[in-house]
């Protein structure tokens, strides 16, 4: 029993090195659709941006520092991308009973992208089964996970606008690409 | 664990893992032919493999050891079908002997626990559907109603924690009416990747079934329908955490029946309002008999209980202005926020201060017979994204019952949140708790003096070119008056510095003389840098902790050192941890 069981502990994380490594964990596929209400009640359906607009899902929580410095990030870059064919949706896993807390956050920081209420911990299992937070899914316009960015320090927003600005074929002086 | 059930243990994770072995250079599904129902199919994965070497302290009386966890999280979809499965295993060597620390998120004490070398365990096994506007799960699924004082059963890793409904939901949902249906037993999630994991306690798997509905007449009203059963089997650990030391027939399975509603008005101007009513019926045993509260010294019949939940917030320039109000009375708290517990089957609206609950002070939240209510002031500074919020709570509690004092609680704190440019910021929270004896003739005969806390957080960053400097630090004193009365200070700190996103490294120091803290069911006992002596123990824990993500999804940890239990955020992402002591590295990325 005991030597199967290391057997096939050695099998799983033996293929976790072969599958991390060989496959660059790359991030990819379809992204999932879901629906989830904002703090306003109001439906929002991921499929109503899919294919359309390069997507930005933003899962924080009311308790999370790193959510608090990278939100206004996140902000500017709606406001600037925006037109350009960003959307931001920001999906608050916090528990039913914070809700107060999560739009007084909302309302702090000024925040004109839609905030969603995850309450039941459905659609951060979707993308993220860890629930670590922040964790950003970036969608591209064929509806493919382009990649996913888990924490945040100070300047990642650089990168992610960066990347971003590809996804939408612009150059970083705000020109578009020629693509 | 019998042969056949090991072997199926086995067979299903490699199963799992065979399937996206098949094509580990994209996300799809390929190498199928057109026929094939797998053709044009996602999968994900996401995967951690943590290694733990557990150092205790010389004369613990426990043994070191070494501790490998593997979790794969794997699921496949395609056109609204969503199918996968949670493998978790973990091998423990030298073997167990029965004799050391337990998994103290499933108890402290000795059997019914399985002793088993190593588990392998399908901790989620789920096969959802859905559509725009239907959806159906078997299996493992995820379910709150309301404000989380009838269920709420979530996905809670901060407290790594992660109880599920493992049965079947039926969901329908619109612009103007949302319905579910659902069923199932309570499947909590028994292999901890941050906790010990010897001598488990596999926790019991309450019977849990209900339905609720929400409709919108108008933009402006939502009204919320509901009604919940359940069945509870007393377990060891039943005791802590369905709080029923204060019920009657606790040795006979709890029924309980919740039916409630709410309203809400999500928009009337400036106000957001939102009002919710239970009621609880305990129903009869098996044997005919009916659950009680038992509250002393009265003869009220107390087979029915409420709870009852108003909120509203108005949104102004430059000031918001927030107010909560809570009555619970004979309410059946099924969770507790911090001690001995496994499923969570509850989450009802506390109106504290989370960071500020201590194992003394939770009867704020998880008193039977509660009154309170919380105000919040916010300001904004215009033009930024600066604010300041002054926040009071007080509540009564009266939970009657022996050996407890009735009391009053009150507690204002204030906090500011500073954002510059270039990325920098200032988070601060402050404040001050007491709990005041209401009663001049307390029950339990003495009179100890009154709790009191001060509390203060702060966070702050300072961004220079590529790298980050940010120190962050939790600082709490308490007087806890019993008839062993003792003061004590908690406090975690670290400095971290972060290149790039890439690279953070991070120095962590805890110090406490909290009682629970140094030799409680969440507390490690190793590998404390100083402890002055035992009557008037001070821990100190001290650790490194460095953090690489060489690719997006993928993170390398290695911890070094010792942590207290507590809420910690480092390298971008918050948990609760227990207490650990020794060596440890992550390996996590997710396709």
């Amino acid at each position: 029993m005991k030597r199967t069981l290391l057997g096939t502990l050695t099998l799983a994380i033996a293929l976790t090195f072969v599958l991390g490594f060989t496959a660059g964990a790359q991030a990819g596929g379809k992204a999932p659709d879901f629906s989830l209400k904002d703090t306003s009640g109001k439906t929002v359906n991921l499929s109503d941006f899919l294919g359309e607009k390069v997507i930005i899902i933003s899962f924080w929580a009311t308790w999370c520092t790193p959510c608090k410095a990278e939100m206004p990030h996140l902000e500017a870059m709606y406001k600037e991308l925006g037109k350009d064919g960003l959307v931001v949706l920001s999906i608050s896993v916090d528990e039913a009973k914070n809700e107060p807390q999560v739009k007084n956050q909302t309302r702090a920081g000024g925040y004109t992208f839609p905030v969603l209420l995850d309450q039941s911990t459905e659609v951060v299992t979707l993308f993220n089964s860890r629930k670590s937070v922040p964790y950003a899914v970036v969608i591209d316009k064929q509806k493919n996970i382009h990649s996913t960015h888990e924490g945040y320090s100070p300047g990642d927003e650089v990168a992610l606008k960066a990347e971003v600005m590809q996804l939408l074929g612009l150059t970083p002086e705000g020109g578009t690409s020629g693509e | 664990m019998s042969s056949a059930r090991t072997l199926t243990r086995i067979a299903l994770p490699l199963l799992l893992l065979a399937v996206p072995a098949t094509g580990t250079h994209a996300a799809t599904v390929q190498g199928y032919d057109k026929q094939s129902p797998l053709e044009g199919a996602n999968w994900m994965l996401d995967e951690g493999l943590y290694v733990k070497i557990h150092n205790f302290e010389d004369g613990s009386n426990y043994t070191d050891f070494l501790e490998i966890v593997n979790r794969t999280y794997t699921a496949v979809r395609k056109d609204g079908w969503n199918v996968g499965a949670q493998l978790d295993a973990v091998v423990n060597a030298p073997p167990d002997t029965g004799d050391g620390p337990v998994n103290p998120l499933f108890g402290s004490e000795p059997p019914p626990h399985l002793t088993e070398d190593g588990y392998l365990l399908p901790e989620k096994v789920f096969l959802q559907y859905r559509t725009r506007h239907f959806r159906m799960d078997f299996g493992d699924y995820y379910i709150n109603v309301g404000k989380g004082i009838a269920l709420s059963l979530t996905k809670r890793t901060e407290i790594d924690q992660d109880t599920s409904l493992r049965g079947a939901k039926f969901g329908v949902t619109s612009d103007n009416v949302d319905w579910n249906l659902f069923g199932g037993w309570a499947n909590a999630q028994n292999i901890s990747v941050v906790a010990i994991n010897r001598n488990m306690m596999m926790p019991a798997h309450e019977l849990v079934f209900g339905t609720a509905g929400l409709i919108r007449p108008h933009s402006a009203v939502e009204i919320g329908v509901h009604a919940v059963g359940s069945t509870f089997e007393r377990t060891e650990v039943g005791v802590d955490r369905l709080s029923v030391d204060h019920l009657n027939l606790i040795d006979e399975p709890v029924q309980l029946g919740v039916f409630g509603g709410s309203v809400r008005f999500p928009s009337l101007g400036p106000l957001d309002w939102y009002t919710e009513g239970d009621l609880f019926v305990y129903g009869k045993s098996p044997t005919g008999e009916t659950a009680t509260f038992d509250h002393e010294g009265t003869d009220k019949d107390l087979d029915k209980g409420y709870a009852i939940y108003t909120g509203a917030q108005i949104f102004g320039d430059p000031v918001s202005f927030q107010v909560e109000f809570k009555r619970y009375h004979n309410h059946l708290q099924q969770s507790r926020l911090s001690g001995v517990t496994d499923n969570a089957l509850t989450a009802a609206p506390t109106l504290e201060l989370e960071e500020a609950i201590q194992p003394d002070s939770q009867h704020a939240v998880t008193s039977n017979d509660m009154t309170g209510y919380r105000l919040r002031w916010t300001a904004y500074i215009p033009k930024t994204a600066h604010s300041l919020f002054f926040n009071f709570a007080n509540f009564f509690d009266d939970y009657d019952v022996a050996g407890h004092d009735r009391e009053v609680i009150i507690h204002p704190y204030v906090g500011t949140q500073l954002f510059f440019d270039k990325g920098h910021h200032i988070f601060f929270t402050g404040g001050y708790r007491g709990e005041f004896n209401v009663e001049d003739d307390s029950p339990t005969g003495k009179d100890y003096g009154n709790d009191m806390m001060i509390h203060a957080y702060f966070d702050g960053a300072v961004v220079v070119k590529a790298s980050t400097l940010e120190l962050s630090t939790n600082f709490r004193t308490f007087h806890e008056a019993t008839d062993d009365p003792y003061d004590w200070i908690s406090s975690e700190s670290s400095l971290s510095w972060n290149y790039k996103g890439v690279l953070t490294v991070a120095v962590l120091f805890d110090v406490t003389n909290e009682r629970s803290a140094l030799s409680g069911p969440l507390a490690v006992p190793g590998n404390i840098l100083n402890r002055d002596d035992a009557d008037d123990p001070l821990g100190i824990f001290g650790a490194a902790e460095v953090t690489i993500r060489p690719a997006p999804g993928m993170g390398i940890k290695v911890f070094a050192g010792a942590n207290k239990q507590g809420l910690r955020c480092t390298g971008g992402v918050c948990r609760w941890l227990p207490g650990f002591s020794g060596f440890r590295t992550e390996l996590t990325f997710s396709l």
